[in-house]
């Protein structure tokens, strides 16, 4: 995804004015010349005068290239499939992992990241199936990390 | 020397044993699998250190990131593509040498001289971290603004060949850090009114996120056809490595110095202290042209720099708490989650962690030898792993480990967002590891600038008064200028035909 240093420098731009309008209602540290708006405020204009900078660069140097453009990857379903796959996935875990529970949402996630990426049928279920008892065993058992148990809390063991 | 005997055995038991050997395992696996860095295996393995004692866990971190420096140059040799951005400078040359028929060659001077230049490194850490310490326990926020101020300003200036973007990931980087009540004024700044905002945005979400999430969705994206590696047969590894340790002795000391002097600056890395032993190599040799052709020499020197660049950027990570690099910016963090804070006091009050710290190195230098021969001898089946089942396997390992810090859904989104946004940015050519080192350097940057600012009672002439931090003050100028002093000196040059 490529997107033109002239409308990234403006991003830039616009991230440092929101700071600097934020941490202008802040309130200094008593008797000090410093406070919480100090450094923030000093970023903040860091980020509007180099963005700047990237923005007039692009306009004098870069021409009249693209302001914005897709990957090669636009032009295939299947890897537009597998990048959505990763950011929904990760999304729908953070949603519904407490809910539905790590040994229901982790092998479903796996299968469909396995055929998103192109593995066939029977690889991508039998990999989703013993990733997550293996990293259930791993993070679960052996790590102690708390994977939730979700709709299986009553045969959590 | 009861701390020396005490940092053995904090090094040589059985709970480090292991986990040093499956640390090993797990470097050499994730270096040798193009598109996955060195980066990425220690971001991966922050949440494990989680559950780990100090020692372990940074058992687990030099272990692993010494090992899959070296692994990368697997693939670079057998398939031109570099497992890591340190492999990159000579990859082209080893893949010359693969078809050439000497592989085994390649490989094993890959080895042999990484194990060499990283002992060398960590010798000169051994060496010169305890001087800068005793020298460092004078220093005063003035001296600590300035140094962190200079790191940074090298960092982007002149180890970056992207400068303005790198500034501004740096600054990114800082208002990331910005984020909560972790400031001196404990003030909730751009928290929203979510409280869980309030402790900051969590360094390891965004750490895997960077390192680890950007790159899955990186090759979910990618439509490259698949390498074909080179179909030659891998002998002993180890013959003729004494041949050409003497008959390239220079270049092999050339090599590791170069490597632990780039490594010790902030911000530049073993992929930089690679390419630029490997420009070096060619300019000094006796034989430049046979450079490009499938010639050792810059293998050789080149493979030294990388992995002493390793140990190099652990001095100013140990000794002002300042990273050499983006792992070491890592390892800072872990340090700092152990409650190992770096900084010359860890010398001081603690000198049996510093022991263990290069115990550690010198034995995951002399352990790379046996491990990284048993992986070159698996290299083809290793490298014939099917990432397209790898990587939801990693991603889910990115999101149980980000869970896993602080049972908070909330981190997952974070990881989520950081992971997107490092992806874009990345594919129009910002450097991530600018903003890692801001989001770590940021509060200490402004703590001491705070801390200076009260003591000065805002009179800014005062941060020159001591002669440290007015040697340093004036260095940090300098480096602002370089990149207006670079751009003049091209414009008054006189241009090529020019008269």
């Amino acid at each position: 995804m490529k997107i033109h240093d002239t409308i990234l420098g403006l991003i830039f731009v616009l991230i440092g004015m929101v700071v600097l309008f934020t941490v202008s209602g802040y309130s200094r540290m008593p008797g000090q010349d410093v406070g919480p708006a100090m450094f923030p405020g000093v970023v903040a204009a860091g980020l509007v005068v180099f963005g700047s900078m990237l923005t007039i660069r692009a306009r004098v140097m870069l021409g009249s290239r693209q302001l914005f453009a897709l990957g090669d990857w636009a032009g295939s379903p299947r890897h537009v499939l597998a990048g959505l796959s990763v950011i929904l996935g990760c999304a729908v875990y953070a949603l519904f992992s407490t809910f539905l529970g790590f040994l229901i949402i982790a092998p479903i996630l796996l299968f469909i990241w396995h055929l998103a990426f192109g593995v066939s049928v029977r690889a991508s279920f039998t990999s989703a199936v013993l990733s997550t008892l293996v990293a259930w065993a791993v993070f679960y058992k052996g790590l102690g990390v708390p994977l939730p148990w979700g709709l299986l809390k009553s045969y959590a063991f | 020397m009861d701390a020396m005997l005490l940092a053995f055995k904090m090094v040589f038991n059985i709970e480090t044993m292991l986990i040093i050997m499956a640390s090993s395992l797990f470097g050499l696996f994730v270096g040798a699998i193009p598109g996955l860095s060195a980066t990425m295996a220690l971001a991966l393995l922050v949440p494990m250190t989680f559950f780990m004692d100090p020692i372990p866990a940074l058992a687990a971190m030099v272990t692993t990131s010494a090992m899959a420096i070296f692994a990368g140059d697997i693939p670079g040799c057998l398939l031109r593509m570099p497992g890591t951005a340190a492999s990159a400078a000579y990859t082209d040359e080893a893949y010359a040498m693969s078809r050439n028929g000497h592989a085994d060659t390649a490989l094993g001077s890959g080895l042999v001289f990484s194990a060499v230049g990283g002992l060398f490194g960590t010798f000169v850490l051994i060496l010169a971290a305890p001087v800068l310490a005793e020298f460092a326990l004078n220093f005063t926020s003035f001296e600590y603004f300035w140094l962190i101020l200079l790191g940074i300003t090298c960092a982007i200036v002149i180890s970056s060949d992207r400068p303005l973007k790198g500034a501004l990931m740096l600054l990114l980087g800082f208002l990331v850090a910005s984020v909560g009540m972790n400031n001196p004024a404990a003030f909730p700044r751009f928290t929203g009114g979510s409280t869980d905002l309030l402790g900051g945005i969590g360094f390891l979400p965004m750490l895997i996120g960077m390192f680890a999430v950007s790159e899955v969705l990186r090759s979910a994206l990618d439509r490259s056809k698949k390498a074909v590696i080179v179909d030659q047969p891998i002998h002993n590894v180890f013959k003729g490595m004494w041949a050409l340790t003497v008959k390239y002795p220079m270049q092999i000391l050339r090599g590791s110095v170069l490597g632990t002097i780039v490594g010790a600056l902030p911000g530049a890395g073993s992929d930089i202290a690679a390419w630029m032993s490997y420009a070096m190599s060619k300019k000094l040799s006796k034989e430049p042209e046979k450079f490009g052709t499938g010639h050792v020499e810059g293998i050789i020197e080149s493979g030294a720099a990388n992995n002493s660049a390793l140990a190099g950027a652990w001095i100013p990570a140990l000794v002002f708490g300042i990273p050499g690099d983006t792992l070491t910016a890592i390892v800072i963090g872990v340090l700092y989650m152990k409650n190992l804070n770096p900084g010359p006091t860890l010398f001081t009050s603690n000198p049996q962690n510093m022991y263990a710290i290069y115990i550690l190195f010198i034995f995951a230098n002399l352990i790379m030898i046996p491990f990284g021969w048993a992986t070159i001898k698996v290299a083809k089946k290793l490298l014939n792993v099917r990432r397209e089942i790898l990587l939801p396997i990693i991603l889910l390992a990115c999101i149980i480990g980000t869970f896993g810090m602080n049972n908070s859904a909330f981190d997952i989104g974070i990881m989520l967002v950081a992971g997107v946004v490092a992806y874009i940015l990345e594919e129009n050519g910002f450097p991530v590891a600018p903003a890692i080192l801001g989001v770590v350097l940021g509060p200490m940057l402004e703590e001491n600038f705070v801390k200076s600012m009260i003591k000065s009672d805002g009179e800014f002439a005062v941060f020159f008064a001591r002669p440290v931090a007015g040697v340093l003050g004036v260095l940090t100028i300098i480096a602002w200028a370089f990149p207006l002093l670079r751009l003049l000196w091209h414009r008054m040059r006189p241009k090529p035909g020019y008269r």
